[in-house]
């Protein structure tokens, strides 16, 4: 998979595309904590390119939960797409997150 | 038709793109839609991070055998390791009327590949863990 991130007035979005499987939890989990170390108001993580999710992805989204519980930073999950959806969907993660288009 | 397939790893994440990698494009070219080999594949990541977290012990090193079969009709998979006893489906499921910040860890691999597949089997084989599972092709 592949990670990219943008910073605009204190929004940093991580676009998240391709695969999110076990390979890929600790360097995601990684990028999380150091966008979040940064303090911006807003993170967002985008997964209009994101083509699967296992729960080591899953994983590394609570964690981002987490952060946000604590530091306040807001968190927002942007185009989630039907396959993804359903990962969060049957594990009951769907709800505890603030998705956006 | 049915073709087989047999593939084997060292319990290490980094050799397990070798494993999903075959059975991705194997299943894909048999023609299964797009989001039955997406279901797989998670199956498979989930049954392979358990196996090199679990069975062999932090560090330790063991062999993860893969066979697989696919016909017009399904997908099944076997895999085989050489590590301490554990039955997965043994795990209760997560409780999803929790909310997921309160819940108790774990098993929520385990719970997605009951959930993706059609079915799952544990058996063990002498001193093998044997995990097998179906998948059936979903209608058009």
């Amino acid at each position: 998979m592949e990670i990219n991130i943008t910073k605009t007035n204190g929004t940093h979005e991580i676009f998240l595309s391709g695969r999110l499987d076990i390979t890929w939890q600790e360097p995601l989990e990684k990028t999380v904590e150091e966008v979040f170390d940064e303090n911006p108001k807003k993170v967002i993580l985008n997964c209009e390119e994101l083509t699967f999710i296992s729960s080591a992805g899953l994983r590394v989204f609570m964690k981002a939960h987490k952060l946000s519980s604590t530091t306040g930073i807001e968190l927002y999950i942007a185009k989630l797409n039907e396959t993804t959806k359903k990962i969060f969907d049957i594990t009951g993660y769907l709800s505890i997150f603030n998705l956006i288009d | 038709m049915t073709r087989t397939y047999n593939i084997s790893i060292s319990n290490r994440i980094e050799e397990t793109p070798r494993v999903t990698a075959l059975i991705e494009n194997e299943v894909f070219r048999a023609g299964f839609p797009q989001k039955d080999v997406y279901d797989i594949l998670i199956a498979v990541d989930e049954i392979l991070s358990n196996i090199v977290y679990y069975a062999y012990g932090e560090g330790g090193d063991g062999r993860i055998d893969v066979a697989f079969l696919i016909d017009d009709g399904k997908v099944e998979l076997e895999f085989s390791d050489e590590g301490v006893e554990f039955d997965p489906l043994k795990k209760k499921d997560p409780d999803t009327s929790v909310p997921v910040d309160k819940r108790e860890i774990g098993g929520l691999g385990i719970f997605l590949v009951k959930k993706l597949m059609n079915s799952v089997e544990y058996n063990r084989v002498g001193q093998k863990n044997k995990l097998r599972i179906i998948k059936l092709k979903t209608g058009e």
